[in-house]
Protein backbone atom coordinates (compact mmCIF):
# COMPACT_ATOMS: atom_id res chain seq x y z
CA UNK A 1 0.00 0.00 0.00
CA UNK A 2 3.08 1.99 -0.14
CA UNK A 3 2.23 3.58 -3.62
CA UNK A 4 -1.27 5.11 -2.68
CA UNK A 5 0.41 6.93 0.65
CA UNK A 6 2.93 8.04 -1.67
CA UNK A 7 0.36 8.92 -4.15
CA UNK A 8 -1.39 10.93 -1.32
CA UNK A 9 1.89 12.39 -0.27
CA UNK A 10 2.33 14.13 -3.73
CA UNK A 11 -1.14 14.98 -4.17
CA UNK A 12 -0.80 16.47 -0.25
CA UNK A 13 2.10 18.70 -1.52
CA UNK A 14 0.64 19.79 -5.28
CA UNK A 15 -1.96 20.93 -2.84
CA UNK A 16 0.07 22.88 -0.63
CA UNK A 17 1.72 24.30 -3.18
CA UNK A 18 -0.92 26.05 -4.82
CA UNK A 19 -2.43 27.03 -2.29
CA UNK A 20 0.73 28.93 -1.17
CA UNK A 21 1.66 30.07 -4.59
CA UNK A 22 -2.39 30.96 -5.56
CA UNK A 23 -1.95 34.14 -5.59
CA UNK A 24 1.24 33.93 -7.92
CA UNK A 25 -0.90 31.12 -10.20
CA UNK A 26 -3.92 33.04 -9.84
CA UNK A 27 -2.41 36.13 -11.83
CA UNK A 28 -0.33 34.43 -13.97
CA UNK A 29 -3.43 32.49 -15.17
CA UNK A 30 -5.26 35.92 -16.07
CA UNK A 31 -2.07 37.41 -17.94
CA UNK A 32 -1.89 33.79 -19.76
CA UNK A 33 -5.67 33.93 -21.00
CA UNK A 34 -5.60 37.70 -21.73
CA UNK A 35 -2.57 37.08 -24.11
CA UNK A 36 -4.32 34.01 -25.63
CA UNK A 37 -7.04 35.91 -26.07
CA UNK A 38 -6.10 39.05 -27.38
CA UNK A 39 -3.62 37.07 -29.89
CA UNK A 40 -6.10 35.78 -31.26
CA UNK A 41 -8.69 38.05 -31.82
CA UNK A 42 -5.64 39.91 -33.45
CA UNK A 43 -4.72 36.92 -35.39
CA UNK A 44 -8.72 36.60 -37.00
CA UNK A 45 -8.49 40.47 -37.99
CA UNK A 46 -5.49 39.74 -39.98
CA UNK A 47 -6.11 36.55 -41.57
CA UNK A 48 -9.88 36.48 -41.95
CA UNK A 49 -9.67 39.82 -44.50
CA UNK A 50 -6.50 37.50 -46.14
CA UNK A 51 -7.77 34.65 -46.57
CA UNK A 52 -10.63 35.82 -48.06
CA UNK A 53 -8.77 38.31 -50.26
CA UNK A 54 -6.23 35.22 -51.29
CA UNK A 55 -9.64 33.02 -51.87
CA UNK A 56 -10.35 35.68 -54.50
CA UNK A 57 -6.75 36.56 -56.07
CA UNK A 58 -5.84 33.26 -56.49
CA UNK A 59 -2.48 34.15 -57.73
CA UNK A 60 -1.59 35.87 -54.11
CA UNK A 61 -2.82 32.95 -52.21
CA UNK A 62 0.52 30.53 -52.86
CA UNK A 63 3.20 33.29 -51.87
CA UNK A 64 0.85 34.60 -49.19
CA UNK A 65 0.19 30.65 -47.38
CA UNK A 66 4.33 30.28 -47.99
CA UNK A 67 4.76 33.70 -45.92
CA UNK A 68 2.79 32.53 -43.11
CA UNK A 69 3.89 28.91 -43.19
CA UNK A 70 7.44 30.00 -42.82
CA UNK A 71 6.96 31.94 -40.22
CA UNK A 72 5.50 29.11 -38.48
CA UNK A 73 8.31 27.03 -39.18
CA UNK A 74 10.76 29.20 -36.81
CA UNK A 75 10.79 27.61 -33.57
CA UNK A 76 8.38 29.54 -31.02
CA UNK A 77 11.47 29.95 -28.46
CA UNK A 78 13.32 31.48 -31.37
CA UNK A 79 10.87 33.55 -32.28
CA UNK A 80 10.21 35.17 -29.35
CA UNK A 81 14.15 35.79 -29.13
CA UNK A 82 14.37 37.25 -32.50
CA UNK A 83 11.82 39.93 -31.34
CA UNK A 84 13.78 40.89 -28.10
CA UNK A 85 16.86 43.08 -30.19
CA UNK A 86 13.47 44.50 -32.37
CA UNK A 87 11.07 45.22 -29.82
CA UNK A 88 12.92 45.02 -26.80
CA UNK A 89 11.04 42.72 -23.89
CA UNK A 90 7.54 43.15 -22.00
CA UNK A 91 3.82 42.19 -23.24
CA UNK A 92 3.89 43.45 -26.98
CA UNK A 93 6.65 41.05 -27.88
CA UNK A 94 4.36 37.95 -26.75
CA UNK A 95 1.71 39.15 -28.77
CA UNK A 96 3.60 40.42 -31.68
CA UNK A 97 4.96 36.73 -31.46
CA UNK A 98 1.91 34.71 -30.48
CA UNK A 99 0.04 36.64 -33.58
CA UNK A 100 2.58 35.39 -35.83
CA UNK A 101 1.64 31.76 -34.75
CA UNK A 102 -1.73 32.00 -34.94
CA UNK A 103 -1.84 33.65 -38.52
CA UNK A 104 -1.02 30.19 -40.49
CA UNK A 105 -4.04 27.82 -39.36
CA UNK A 106 -6.81 30.35 -39.99
CA UNK A 107 -5.58 31.89 -43.23
CA UNK A 108 -5.16 28.43 -44.91
CA UNK A 109 -8.88 27.96 -43.38
CA UNK A 110 -10.23 30.44 -44.35
CA UNK A 111 -8.42 30.22 -47.98
CA UNK A 112 -9.41 26.68 -48.34
CA UNK A 113 -13.28 26.87 -47.10
CA UNK A 114 -14.03 29.95 -49.32
CA UNK A 115 -12.20 28.14 -52.26
CA UNK A 116 -13.73 24.89 -51.64
CA UNK A 117 -17.77 26.21 -52.56
CA UNK A 118 -18.57 24.62 -55.65
CA UNK A 119 -18.17 26.43 -58.94
CA UNK A 120 -22.40 25.33 -59.18
CA UNK A 121 -22.46 27.80 -56.01
CA UNK A 122 -21.01 30.21 -57.08
CA UNK A 123 -22.39 30.40 -61.09
CA UNK A 124 -25.65 30.17 -59.97
CA UNK A 125 -25.48 33.10 -56.94
CA UNK A 126 -23.58 35.38 -60.08
CA UNK A 127 -26.17 34.13 -62.49
CA UNK A 128 -28.90 35.59 -60.23
CA UNK A 129 -27.33 38.81 -60.32
CA UNK A 130 -25.28 38.75 -56.57
CA UNK A 131 -23.07 41.30 -56.56
CA UNK A 132 -19.28 40.01 -56.10
CA UNK A 133 -20.06 41.20 -52.64
CA UNK A 134 -23.31 40.21 -51.93
CA UNK A 135 -21.98 36.51 -53.31
CA UNK A 136 -19.33 36.93 -50.79
CA UNK A 137 -21.33 37.29 -47.81
CA UNK A 138 -24.66 35.36 -48.57
CA UNK A 139 -23.15 32.44 -50.39
CA UNK A 140 -19.39 31.70 -50.15
CA UNK A 141 -18.74 33.13 -46.06
CA UNK A 142 -21.21 31.33 -45.00
CA UNK A 143 -20.28 27.99 -46.35
CA UNK A 144 -17.06 28.87 -45.27
CA UNK A 145 -17.84 29.08 -41.99
CA UNK A 146 -17.06 25.45 -40.66
CA UNK A 147 -13.84 25.63 -41.79
CA UNK A 148 -13.15 28.89 -40.28
CA UNK A 149 -13.70 28.23 -37.02
CA UNK A 150 -11.82 24.81 -37.48
CA UNK A 151 -8.63 27.15 -37.91
CA UNK A 152 -9.56 29.26 -35.11
CA UNK A 153 -9.64 26.39 -33.20
CA UNK A 154 -6.40 25.00 -33.83
CA UNK A 155 -4.99 28.29 -34.08
CA UNK A 156 -6.20 28.99 -30.15
CA UNK A 157 -5.18 25.33 -29.14
CA UNK A 158 -1.34 26.18 -30.58
CA UNK A 159 -1.59 29.98 -28.58
CA UNK A 160 -2.32 28.70 -25.25
CA UNK A 161 0.31 26.45 -25.79
CA UNK A 162 2.91 28.33 -27.26
CA UNK A 163 1.90 31.55 -24.97
CA UNK A 164 3.84 29.56 -21.92
CA UNK A 165 6.90 31.08 -23.87
CA UNK A 166 5.76 34.92 -23.10
CA UNK A 167 7.37 34.17 -19.40
CA UNK A 168 11.11 34.30 -21.37
CA UNK A 169 10.00 38.20 -22.48
CA UNK A 170 8.22 39.09 -19.17
CA UNK A 171 5.05 39.06 -20.18
CA UNK A 172 4.16 36.55 -17.44
CA UNK A 173 1.40 33.62 -17.90
CA UNK A 174 1.54 30.78 -16.78
CA UNK A 175 5.08 30.14 -17.72
CA UNK A 176 6.26 32.14 -15.01
CA UNK A 177 5.11 29.53 -12.73
CA UNK A 178 7.03 26.66 -14.42
CA UNK A 179 10.00 28.69 -14.63
CA UNK A 180 9.75 29.38 -11.39
CA UNK A 181 9.39 25.59 -10.36
CA UNK A 182 12.10 24.92 -12.77
CA UNK A 183 14.63 27.19 -11.63
CA UNK A 184 13.88 26.21 -7.56
CA UNK A 185 13.98 22.44 -8.63
CA UNK A 186 10.00 21.81 -7.44
CA UNK A 187 8.07 19.68 -9.56
CA UNK A 188 4.75 20.59 -7.62
CA UNK A 189 5.56 24.24 -8.50
CA UNK A 190 5.79 23.25 -12.37
CA UNK A 191 3.06 20.85 -12.27
CA UNK A 192 1.12 23.77 -10.77
CA UNK A 193 1.91 26.24 -14.01
CA UNK A 194 1.87 22.78 -16.90
CA UNK A 195 -1.54 21.64 -15.18
CA UNK A 196 -3.76 25.04 -15.47
CA UNK A 197 -2.13 25.50 -19.49
CA UNK A 198 -3.48 21.67 -20.28
CA UNK A 199 -6.53 22.47 -18.64
CA UNK A 200 -7.00 26.05 -21.02
CA UNK A 201 -6.06 24.43 -23.72
CA UNK A 202 -8.51 21.91 -23.27
CA UNK A 203 -11.31 24.08 -22.63
CA UNK A 204 -10.46 26.13 -25.51
CA UNK A 205 -10.81 23.28 -27.16
CA UNK A 206 -14.26 21.94 -25.78
CA UNK A 207 -15.88 25.62 -26.49
CA UNK A 208 -14.47 26.12 -29.74
CA UNK A 209 -15.52 22.89 -30.93
CA UNK A 210 -19.06 23.41 -29.35
CA UNK A 211 -19.07 27.03 -31.27
CA UNK A 212 -17.95 25.57 -34.60
CA UNK A 213 -20.81 22.63 -34.76
CA UNK A 214 -23.55 25.58 -33.60
CA UNK A 215 -21.96 27.62 -36.27
CA UNK A 216 -22.28 25.63 -38.90
CA UNK A 217 -25.36 26.61 -41.07
CA UNK A 218 -28.47 24.28 -39.92
CA UNK A 219 -29.05 23.07 -43.60
CA UNK A 220 -25.26 22.18 -43.86
CA UNK A 221 -25.52 19.42 -40.52
CA UNK A 222 -28.30 16.94 -42.95
CA UNK A 223 -26.42 14.43 -44.19
CA UNK B 1 -36.58 38.59 -78.85
CA UNK B 2 -33.26 37.18 -78.31
CA UNK B 3 -30.75 37.96 -81.58
CA UNK B 4 -27.46 36.52 -81.81
CA UNK B 5 -25.56 38.54 -84.03
CA UNK B 6 -22.21 37.16 -85.92
CA UNK B 7 -21.10 35.66 -82.47
CA UNK B 8 -17.58 33.89 -81.73
CA UNK B 9 -15.82 32.97 -78.86
CA UNK B 10 -12.22 31.54 -79.24
CA UNK B 11 -11.29 30.31 -75.53
CA UNK B 12 -7.59 31.25 -74.17
CA UNK B 13 -6.85 27.72 -74.48
CA UNK B 14 -7.66 28.29 -78.74
CA UNK B 15 -10.76 25.94 -79.14
CA UNK B 16 -13.07 28.08 -81.40
CA UNK B 17 -16.20 27.08 -79.26
CA UNK B 18 -18.11 29.36 -81.42
CA UNK B 19 -18.23 30.40 -85.16
CA UNK B 20 -20.21 33.38 -86.03
CA UNK B 21 -23.66 32.42 -84.61
CA UNK B 22 -26.44 34.10 -86.44
CA UNK B 23 -29.98 33.29 -84.80
CA UNK B 24 -33.35 34.91 -83.93
CA UNK B 25 -35.18 33.37 -81.04
CA UNK B 26 -38.55 33.79 -81.61
CA UNK B 27 -40.18 35.49 -78.39
CA UNK B 28 -42.25 33.53 -76.18
CA UNK B 29 -41.15 29.77 -77.61
CA UNK B 30 -39.34 27.50 -75.84
CA UNK B 31 -35.96 26.29 -78.10
CA UNK B 32 -33.87 24.12 -77.21
CA UNK B 33 -30.44 24.27 -78.24
CA UNK B 34 -28.91 21.02 -78.72
CA UNK B 35 -25.41 18.87 -80.11
CA UNK B 36 -23.10 16.07 -78.98
CA UNK B 37 -20.80 17.19 -76.60
CA UNK B 38 -18.17 19.97 -77.08
CA UNK B 39 -20.44 21.47 -79.53
CA UNK B 40 -20.52 25.16 -78.05
CA UNK B 41 -24.44 24.78 -76.97
CA UNK B 42 -23.59 25.52 -73.10
CA UNK B 43 -21.05 27.79 -74.41
CA UNK B 44 -23.41 30.06 -76.27
CA UNK B 45 -26.37 29.54 -73.69
CA UNK B 46 -24.27 31.59 -70.98
CA UNK B 47 -23.74 34.36 -73.44
CA UNK B 48 -26.87 35.28 -73.32
CA UNK B 49 -26.48 36.22 -69.39
CA UNK B 50 -23.28 37.08 -69.82
CA UNK B 51 -21.50 34.24 -68.08
CA UNK B 52 -19.76 34.46 -70.71
CA UNK B 53 -17.62 36.81 -72.61
CA UNK B 54 -17.87 36.88 -76.51
CA UNK B 55 -14.90 37.36 -78.70
CA UNK B 56 -16.52 39.00 -81.55
CA UNK B 57 -20.60 39.71 -82.24
CA UNK B 58 -23.84 40.79 -80.44
CA UNK B 59 -26.74 39.51 -78.51
CA UNK B 60 -29.50 41.68 -78.82
CA UNK B 61 -32.46 41.70 -76.32
CA UNK B 62 -35.66 43.35 -77.01
CA UNK B 63 -33.34 45.59 -79.14
CA UNK B 64 -31.10 46.51 -77.17
CA UNK B 65 -27.62 45.23 -77.12
CA UNK B 66 -27.12 43.14 -73.87
CA UNK B 67 -23.52 44.47 -73.48
CA UNK B 68 -24.67 48.16 -73.08
CA UNK B 69 -27.09 46.73 -69.94
CA UNK B 70 -25.52 46.68 -66.10
CA UNK B 71 -24.20 42.62 -66.20
CA UNK B 72 -26.15 42.52 -62.43
CA UNK B 73 -29.65 44.21 -63.74
CA UNK B 74 -29.58 42.00 -66.82
CA UNK B 75 -29.18 38.60 -64.51
CA UNK B 76 -31.75 39.53 -62.52
CA UNK B 77 -34.45 39.87 -65.40
CA UNK B 78 -32.99 36.43 -66.79
CA UNK B 79 -34.45 33.29 -64.91
CA UNK B 80 -31.42 30.92 -64.51
CA UNK B 81 -31.55 26.77 -64.10
CA UNK B 82 -28.37 24.65 -63.91
CA UNK B 83 -28.04 20.76 -64.11
CA UNK B 84 -26.32 20.88 -60.69
CA UNK B 85 -29.42 22.67 -59.24
CA UNK B 86 -26.97 24.89 -57.21
CA UNK B 87 -29.66 25.63 -54.67
CA UNK B 88 -27.74 26.98 -51.32
CA UNK B 89 -27.79 24.46 -48.97
CA UNK B 90 -27.49 26.56 -45.91
CA UNK B 91 -30.79 28.16 -46.64
CA UNK B 92 -33.89 26.58 -46.28
CA UNK B 93 -36.08 26.32 -49.43
CA UNK B 94 -37.80 29.10 -48.92
CA UNK B 95 -35.14 31.54 -48.43
CA UNK B 96 -34.22 29.97 -51.39
CA UNK B 97 -36.02 30.94 -53.48
CA UNK B 98 -36.55 34.28 -52.46
CA UNK B 99 -32.71 35.07 -53.09
CA UNK B 100 -33.49 37.33 -56.52
CA UNK B 101 -36.50 39.09 -54.52
CA UNK B 102 -34.71 40.18 -51.92
CA UNK B 103 -32.01 41.34 -54.22
CA UNK B 104 -34.99 43.25 -56.02
CA UNK B 105 -36.14 44.64 -52.80
CA UNK B 106 -39.57 43.22 -52.71
CA UNK B 107 -41.23 43.36 -48.80
CA UNK B 108 -41.16 40.57 -46.88
CA UNK B 109 -45.09 40.34 -47.08
CA UNK B 110 -44.92 40.29 -51.17
CA UNK B 111 -42.18 37.82 -50.68
CA UNK B 112 -43.92 35.64 -48.90
CA UNK B 113 -46.54 35.43 -50.77
CA UNK B 114 -44.44 35.03 -54.05
CA UNK B 115 -42.52 32.26 -52.34
CA UNK B 116 -46.05 30.27 -51.71
CA UNK B 117 -47.00 31.00 -55.05
CA UNK B 118 -44.00 29.57 -56.73
CA UNK B 119 -43.86 26.67 -54.65
CA UNK B 120 -47.54 25.79 -55.83
CA UNK B 121 -46.41 26.66 -59.41
CA UNK B 122 -44.04 23.61 -59.01
CA UNK B 123 -46.75 21.18 -57.28
CA UNK B 124 -44.50 21.28 -53.88
CA UNK B 125 -47.11 21.71 -50.67
CA UNK B 126 -45.71 25.34 -49.62
CA UNK B 127 -46.19 24.44 -46.24
CA UNK B 128 -44.88 20.75 -46.13
CA UNK B 129 -40.99 22.71 -47.93
CA UNK B 130 -41.08 26.23 -47.08
CA UNK B 131 -38.52 25.28 -43.61
CA UNK B 132 -36.88 22.12 -45.33
CA UNK B 133 -33.45 22.18 -46.52
CA UNK B 134 -32.35 21.31 -49.82
CA UNK B 135 -30.38 18.45 -48.37
CA UNK B 136 -33.48 17.29 -47.29
CA UNK B 137 -35.14 17.19 -50.81
CA UNK B 138 -35.20 14.45 -53.35
CA UNK B 139 -32.90 15.19 -56.85
CA UNK B 140 -35.92 15.70 -58.56
CA UNK B 141 -37.78 18.35 -55.96
CA UNK B 142 -34.69 20.16 -55.80
CA UNK B 143 -34.64 21.00 -59.02
CA UNK B 144 -38.18 21.84 -58.65
CA UNK B 145 -37.43 24.14 -56.37
CA UNK B 146 -34.63 25.21 -58.82
CA UNK B 147 -37.18 26.10 -61.34
CA UNK B 148 -39.08 27.99 -59.08
CA UNK B 149 -36.02 29.93 -57.88
CA UNK B 150 -35.53 31.01 -61.78
CA UNK B 151 -39.07 31.96 -61.94
CA UNK B 152 -39.69 33.73 -59.19
CA UNK B 153 -38.79 37.33 -60.46
CA UNK B 154 -40.92 36.81 -63.25
CA UNK B 155 -38.66 37.14 -65.98
CA UNK B 156 -39.11 37.04 -69.45
CA UNK B 157 -36.15 34.46 -70.22
CA UNK B 158 -35.81 32.09 -68.67
CA UNK B 159 -32.24 29.95 -69.62
CA UNK B 160 -31.63 25.93 -68.51
CA UNK B 161 -28.96 24.30 -69.04
CA UNK B 162 -28.96 20.50 -68.79
CA UNK B 163 -31.94 21.13 -65.81
CA UNK B 164 -32.80 17.26 -65.88
CA UNK B 165 -30.28 15.31 -67.10
CA UNK B 166 -28.87 14.38 -63.87
CA UNK B 167 -32.27 13.04 -62.90
CA UNK B 168 -33.56 9.56 -62.57
CA UNK B 169 -35.82 8.69 -65.29
CA UNK B 170 -39.15 9.28 -63.63
CA UNK B 171 -38.42 12.85 -62.46
CA UNK B 172 -37.07 13.42 -65.59
CA UNK B 173 -40.32 12.79 -67.66
CA UNK B 174 -42.65 14.41 -64.81
CA UNK B 175 -40.26 17.25 -64.65
CA UNK B 176 -40.55 17.66 -68.64
CA UNK B 177 -44.07 17.47 -68.64
CA UNK B 178 -44.24 20.39 -66.11
CA UNK B 179 -41.94 22.38 -67.86
CA UNK B 180 -44.16 21.87 -70.85
CA UNK B 181 -47.59 22.75 -69.03
CA UNK B 182 -45.85 25.60 -66.81
CA UNK B 183 -44.37 27.18 -70.50
CA UNK B 184 -48.33 26.94 -72.18
CA UNK B 185 -49.56 29.17 -68.79
CA UNK B 186 -46.86 31.77 -68.85
CA UNK B 187 -45.38 31.91 -72.24
CA UNK B 188 -41.94 32.86 -71.33
CA UNK B 189 -38.90 32.72 -73.66
CA UNK B 190 -37.00 29.79 -72.46
CA UNK B 191 -33.70 28.67 -73.94
CA UNK B 192 -32.54 25.04 -72.94
CA UNK B 193 -29.26 23.11 -73.98
CA UNK B 194 -29.94 19.49 -73.87
CA UNK B 195 -27.66 16.78 -75.69
CA UNK B 196 -31.02 14.33 -75.28
CA UNK B 197 -32.87 14.47 -78.69
CA UNK B 198 -35.86 12.84 -77.43
CA UNK B 199 -36.06 15.76 -74.73
CA UNK B 200 -35.62 18.25 -77.25
CA UNK B 201 -38.39 16.78 -79.83
CA UNK B 202 -40.81 16.28 -76.54
CA UNK B 203 -40.54 19.81 -75.27
CA UNK B 204 -39.48 22.20 -77.96
CA UNK B 205 -41.09 24.57 -80.19
CA UNK B 206 -37.88 25.57 -82.35
CA UNK B 207 -35.06 23.27 -82.06
CA UNK B 208 -31.28 24.65 -82.76
CA UNK B 209 -28.92 22.16 -83.95
CA UNK B 210 -25.43 22.76 -83.43
CA UNK B 211 -22.05 21.39 -84.50
CA UNK B 212 -18.56 22.45 -83.50
CA UNK B 213 -19.39 25.79 -83.11
CA UNK B 214 -22.32 26.56 -85.94
CA UNK B 215 -25.47 26.37 -86.33
CA UNK B 216 -26.51 23.13 -88.41
CA UNK B 217 -30.20 23.64 -88.56
CA UNK B 218 -32.31 25.59 -86.97
CA UNK B 219 -36.40 24.88 -87.18
CA UNK B 220 -39.49 23.19 -85.73
CA UNK B 221 -38.96 19.76 -84.52
CA UNK B 222 -41.31 18.78 -87.42
CA UNK B 223 -39.18 20.48 -90.35
CA UNK B 224 -36.10 19.16 -88.51
CA UNK B 225 -37.53 15.45 -88.62
CA UNK B 226 -39.10 15.65 -92.16
CA UNK B 227 -36.63 17.24 -93.85
CA UNK B 228 -33.00 17.39 -92.17
CA UNK B 229 -30.92 19.88 -94.05
CA UNK B 230 -27.47 17.57 -93.62
CA UNK B 231 -26.31 14.40 -93.06
CA UNK B 232 -25.31 15.27 -89.60
CA UNK B 233 -28.27 16.53 -88.08
CA UNK B 234 -30.12 13.54 -89.76
CA UNK B 235 -27.37 11.06 -88.20
CA UNK B 236 -28.08 13.03 -84.94
CA UNK B 237 -31.66 12.52 -85.07
CA UNK B 238 -31.08 8.62 -86.08
CA UNK B 239 -33.21 6.76 -88.24
CA UNK B 240 -34.90 5.06 -85.91
CA UNK B 241 -36.40 8.22 -84.48
CA UNK B 242 -37.65 9.88 -87.47
CA UNK B 243 -39.28 6.98 -88.47
CA UNK B 244 -41.11 6.72 -84.92
CA UNK B 245 -42.01 10.00 -85.03
CA UNK B 246 -43.46 10.88 -88.37
CA UNK B 247 -45.50 7.36 -87.52
CA UNK B 248 -46.96 8.46 -84.24
CA UNK B 249 -47.08 12.36 -85.17
CA UNK B 250 -48.69 14.48 -88.11
CA UNK B 251 -48.08 12.62 -91.26
CA UNK B 252 -48.20 14.16 -94.57
CA UNK B 253 -48.27 13.61 -98.08
CA UNK B 254 -44.12 13.25 -98.22
CA UNK B 255 -43.75 10.97 -95.80
CA UNK B 256 -45.89 8.36 -98.32
CA UNK B 257 -43.12 9.21 -100.76
CA UNK B 258 -42.42 5.12 -101.28
CA UNK B 259 -45.74 4.98 -102.74
CA UNK B 260 -45.75 7.20 -105.22
CA UNK B 261 -45.97 6.43 -109.02
CA UNK B 262 -44.51 8.89 -111.53
CA UNK B 263 -46.72 7.97 -114.37
CA UNK B 264 -49.77 9.67 -113.82
CA UNK B 265 -52.75 6.72 -114.19
CA UNK B 266 -55.29 8.40 -115.11
CA UNK B 267 -56.37 12.58 -114.48
CA UNK B 268 -54.25 13.83 -111.98
CA UNK B 269 -56.74 16.37 -111.50
CA UNK B 270 -56.11 17.29 -108.10
CA UNK B 271 -52.78 18.87 -106.54
CA UNK B 272 -51.45 18.92 -102.81
CA UNK B 273 -48.50 20.18 -101.11
CA UNK B 274 -45.78 17.62 -100.23
CA UNK B 275 -47.26 19.79 -96.58
CA UNK B 276 -50.36 18.22 -97.16
CA UNK B 277 -51.62 16.42 -93.74
CA UNK B 278 -52.72 13.02 -93.45
CA UNK B 279 -56.72 14.06 -92.86
CA UNK B 280 -56.50 16.44 -95.83
CA UNK B 281 -55.60 13.40 -98.03
CA UNK B 282 -58.17 11.29 -96.57
CA UNK B 283 -60.97 14.21 -97.63
CA UNK B 284 -59.65 14.53 -100.94
CA UNK B 285 -59.72 10.84 -101.39
CA UNK B 286 -63.49 9.89 -99.41
CA UNK B 287 -65.10 12.92 -99.69
CA UNK B 288 -64.07 14.39 -102.66
CA UNK B 289 -63.44 11.14 -104.47
CA UNK B 290 -60.64 11.70 -106.26
CA UNK B 291 -58.55 8.33 -107.66
CA UNK B 292 -55.15 10.37 -107.85
CA UNK B 293 -53.79 13.34 -106.22
CA UNK B 294 -49.94 15.29 -107.75
CA UNK B 295 -48.02 15.79 -104.52
CA UNK B 296 -45.85 19.01 -105.32
CA UNK B 297 -43.02 20.51 -102.86
CA UNK B 298 -42.10 24.31 -104.29
CA UNK B 299 -43.76 23.68 -107.55
CA UNK B 300 -42.25 20.91 -108.24
CA UNK B 301 -43.41 17.54 -108.67
CA UNK B 302 -42.69 14.48 -106.05
CA UNK B 303 -44.92 12.10 -108.32
CA UNK B 304 -49.08 10.75 -108.08
CA UNK B 305 -50.27 9.44 -105.31
CA UNK B 306 -53.12 7.00 -106.21
CA UNK B 307 -55.91 6.09 -103.70
CA UNK B 308 -55.09 2.92 -104.14
CA UNK B 309 -51.66 2.95 -103.04
CA UNK B 310 -52.43 5.33 -100.18
CA UNK B 311 -54.90 2.82 -98.60
CA UNK B 312 -52.29 0.10 -99.05
CA UNK B 313 -49.60 2.59 -97.84
CA UNK B 314 -52.24 3.09 -94.65
CA UNK B 315 -52.69 -0.96 -94.02
CA UNK B 316 -48.98 -1.86 -94.12
CA UNK B 317 -48.38 0.74 -91.64
CA UNK B 318 -51.25 -0.38 -89.09
CA UNK B 319 -49.53 -3.86 -89.52
CA UNK B 320 -46.18 -2.60 -88.79
CA UNK B 321 -47.74 -0.44 -85.57
CA UNK B 322 -49.36 -3.74 -83.90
Amino acid sequence: MSWLKGMYNGFNEFFLTVVDRRELIQMAFIEHLWLSFVSISIACLISLPLGIWIARAKRFAEPMIGVTAVLQTIPSLALFGFLVPLIGIGTNTALIALTIYALLPIVRNTYTGISRVSPAMIEAASAMGMTSRQRLFKVEFPLAIPFIMAGIRTATVLTVGVATLATFVGAGGLGDVIYRGLQSYKPYLILAGAIPVAVLANMFDFILKHLEKKSTPKGMRIK
Amino acid sequence: MIQFKNLNKDFDDGTEALKGIDLNLQPGALTCIIGPSGCGKTTLLKHINRLISPSEGDIIIDGESIYGKDVVELRRSIGYVIQQIGLFPHMTIAENIAVVPKLLGWTKGQIDQRVNDMLDMVNLEPDVFRNRFPLELSGGQQQRVGVARALVGNPDIILMDEPFSALDPISREQLQDQLKDLHSQLQKTIVFVTHDMDEALKIADQIVILRKGEVEQYGTPDEILQSPRTEFVKSFIGEDRMTRYLKTTNKTAKYYQDWFTMAAPSDPSKEVQALAELDELIHLFVDEKFDVVAVKENDELLGYLTKDSFIKALTSERGELS
